[in-house]
């Protein structure tokens, strides 16, 4: 009977040992388990890859003073998205990782970030894990040990005292049972660490999984997989684009255009090489056009890692020779000034191409940076930067804070007159551009209410479902009077697309005075407004109130009709 | 009892111990959890860049000018916003408090709208309130939490940061002395 709890044993303890180890890569592993579980999320991101994994690595080492315990890239509380914009906008201007690290901690203190320094205060934290892991080592050894003698020592049935039995108490059965005293009986003393083993794996691969339905982790994963997608397609359709247009120059190598098309697509794909080369070919075949002298430059200047060559510097003075007012020409003299340290001809050359711009076109903001860094090399104050403003805008009643986002007519019709000669791929980046722009000038005046209507309904006709439900949301918060607020609910449904809109729908209705809500338009809104979250009764009602109210021959009256009839069935 | 019998237990009972009164401590509100130590302390209050609320045009570019608007003595800058509850709560005795300290409200990412119903329903003690709406300035300030309520001295550096909600005991045993201190 000895004999065989003694197998018995030995072998449950190796057992033990074998789930122990099997929790212990889980813990280990678990990292790598847990690797798309990011809060990040896509629009956050920044677009050049580099920067952007420099903005992941400084997130996941601050912490989120919300949570306290997750990093800012892990966390999706309010302040960890703020603070991960943060790091993102201190990168695009160029902060070093440290510098970054330090601003914040000038303003949130030591806790932000996340791994304590080493010093004397934390050292008993940084050595207590190591100290736990080497005791837990040491006893494992030694149950092994232990168990392994006691196998040997029951199978010959007469040793008793092992020095090893010491350390472990249940291996002194025999003892025990002998000197009688009371004890749990060895079902219960091998079935419960084993149950509690098995119940915490469980627990584990049950509740702890990031991809299963109910966990808020799994719809990051797959936003994130939606993002890399969409990049990987936007790659995708910009390498095809590339094919096609090298397809096209090998069809006719003495066409301008398909050249110059090369030239633009190779640069989306990032292929340097093919852009120079597309663009002499261009330069050659336009007999010397200034503007593509000018791209040429810069193509040159971006291969020599920003560093304006030789060929480059005399291509910029011939292109300002032609046109002392191309802009790109006189960035690049300003940047050779730079270079070769000469601080005031820089800041001239980037002072006269500031003049060329509009203060937020993302020019804009190198300029200042430059400028800025131009004069402290110098010594000298920041000098003020003047820009471009926008010609005033034609078109009437858009009152003096929508002047910005009208757009010029005549700049228009130039435009368009270029848009059309754009493939697909083309000019939907050209759409995206003007979306783009126009939600940057947003940011800039977000009181400016019909803008951010129109920014919705763009946003709309790229079925842009997420990006208008935001600029509806931004709209509401300009909205100064009831006819905007009437506008607003008018446009939430008409999208009708998510529940938030709904709720802001909602909001808005509840805050228009009641003399408003009385009137049949507004029934009719908030009629589709119950209609669509599927009320049919009430939106019915409502639409039947109106009914009553108009005449019964008149052509809404039949289209109200019409919706009732539709909603009954 | 043998040693061996006695070892595990005692190491048993201290993790226990240990385990027991970081329990208890977390339980009882510890205040180092939500009372972060402020580096900028002692420093010079950071600008406040912001659209200010109840003003139809957008007066964003200019930084406030806190000497102007309040003069030569200490002032309170308070974080709040309509959606949070504690700043529901304190607005009573922030009302009471801005008769004797003029305060200055910072709005985090509010919605003027739900701010006017907020104002309306349980009262204004701000001399004036800015619109922090992308929460860039609470950054800047060290803010991880709102409410937060800063005292300023006269000469624009801020001596306390208190997070969590203003009441009449944190007046009293934090704020008082040293709003007293300065006045001397």
């Amino acid at each position: 009977m000895r004999g065989v709890i003694g197998v018995n044993k030995s072998a449950i303890s190796q057992l033990i040992a074998v789930l122990m180890g099997v929790v212990i890569a889980i813990t280990l592993f678990s990292p790598l388990i847990l690797k798309n579980a990011f809060a990040i999320t896509a629009e956050e991101m920044l677009e050049d890859p580099v920067l952007e994994k420099r903005a992941r690595t400084i997130s996941a080492g601050l912490r989120c003073l919300v949570c306290q315990n997750q990093s800012i890239d892990d966390s999706d509380a309010e302040l960890a998205i703020d603070l991960r914009k943060q790091v993102r906008d201190y990168l695009k201007q160029d902060m070093s990782d440290e510098a970054i690290f330090l601003a914040l901690r000038e303003k949130y203190g030591e806790f932000v970030l996340l791994s304590p320094p080493i010093q004397p205060a934390t050292y008993l934290l940084w050595i207590a894990p190591l100290a736990i892991l080497g005791i837990g080592i040491l006893l494992m050894a030694n149950l092994f040990f232990a168990a392994k003698k006691n196998n040997r020592g029951s199978l010959s049935q007469n040793n008793k005292s092992s020095g090893l039995q010491v350390v472990l108490p249940s291996s002194k059965k025999k003892k025990k049972s002998e000197t009688g005293e009371a004890q749990i009986p060895d079902i219960i003393k091998i079935t419960f660490p084993v149950f509690v083993l098995i119940l915490s794996v469980a627990i584990y691969l049950g509740l702890g999984r990031p991809d299963l339905n109910d966990q808020p982790l799994a719809e990051r994963s797959e936003m994130r997989a939606t993002a890399e997608k969409e990049l990987e397609d936007r790659q995708n359709a910009a390498l095809k684009a590339f094919n096609q247009a090298k397809a096209r120059v090998e069809k006719n190598p003495e066409s301008l255009s398909a050249q110059f098309m090369l030239a633009a697509t190779a640069s989306q794909i990032g292929s340097i090489e093919d852009e120079v080369n597309a663009l002499e070919k261009s330069l050659s075949l336009s007999g010397g056009d200034a503007r593509i002298k000018s791209q040429l430059a810069e193509a040159l200047t971006r291969q020599a890692d920003g560093q304006v060559t030789k060929a480059a510097s005399s291509l910029i003075s011939q292109a300002l020779q032609t046109n002392p007012e191309d802009i790109r020409a006189l960035y690049l003299r300003g940047l050779e000034s730079f270079q070769k340290g000469e601080m005031g001809d820089a800041i001239l050359a980037w002072q006269s191409t500031a003049t060329l711009i509009l203060p937020d076109s993302p020019l804009a903001d190198t300029l200042r940076s430059d400028i800025a860094k131009a004069a402290t090399s110098n010594g000298v104050d920041i000098p003020k930067i003047k820009f471009a403003s926008l010609p005033k805008s034609n078109i009437s009643d858009s009152g003096g804070n929508n002047a910005l986002i009208d757009v010029n007519p005549t700049l228009f019709e130039e435009q368009r007159s270029q848009f059309s000669n754009l493939s697909e791929i083309e000019q939907a980046q050209f759409i995206q551009q003007m979306v783009q722009r126009l939600s940057d000038r947003l940011e800039q005046q977000p009181e400016n209410f019909y803008g951010w209507l129109q920014l919705a309904n763009a946003h709309l006709s790229m079925q842009d479902v997420a990006s208008a439900s935001n600029a509806l949301n931004s709209a509401a918060n300009a909205v100064t009077s009831d006819e905007h607020r009437i506008a607003l609910i008018e446009a939430a449904l008409l999208s009708h697309t998510s529940l938030s809109l709904t709720q802001l729908v909602e909001n808005q209705l509840a805050l228009l005075p009641d003399s408003l809500r009385q009137s049949n338009s507004i029934k009719f809104l908030e009629g589709e407004y119950w209609r669509q979250i599927g009320d049919n009764n009430t939106a019915i009602k409502l639409w039947s109130d109106i009914l009553n109210e108009i005449p019964a021959e008149g052509q809404q009256a039949q289209t109200l009709q019409q919706l009732i009839a539709e909603l009954s069935n | 009892m043998n040693v061996r019998y006695i070892l595990p237990i005692g190491i048993f009972c201290v993790i226990a111990l240990i385990s027991g009164v970081a329990m208890i401590s977390i339980l009882n509100g510890d205040q180092s959890r939500t009372q972060l130590p402020s580096p900028l302390i002692g420093k010079k209050a950071p600008e406040l860049v912001l659209t200010s609320y109840g003003r139809t045009q957008a007066s964003s570019d200019a930084a406030l000018d806190f000497k102007q608007m309040i003069g030569d003595k200490p002032f309170i800058v308070n974080y709040f916003a309509s959606w949070c509850a504690p700043c529901q709560k304190e607005i009573p005795f922030l009302e009471k408090l801005s008769q004797k300290v003029p305060i200055i409200g910072v709005a985090y990412k509010d919605k003027p709208d739900e701010l006017a119903i907020f104002l309306e329903r349980f009262g204004n003690p701000f001399l004036h309130i800015g619109l922090d709406n992308d929460g860039k300035t609470a950054i800047n300030w060290g803010v991880y939490g709102i409410p937060e309520t800063f005292l300023i001295s006269d000469e624009g550096i801020i001596i306390i940061r208190h997070a969590g909600e203003m009441t009449h005991d944190v007046y009293r045993s934090i704020f008082l002395p040293k709003i007293e201190e300065m006045m001397q």
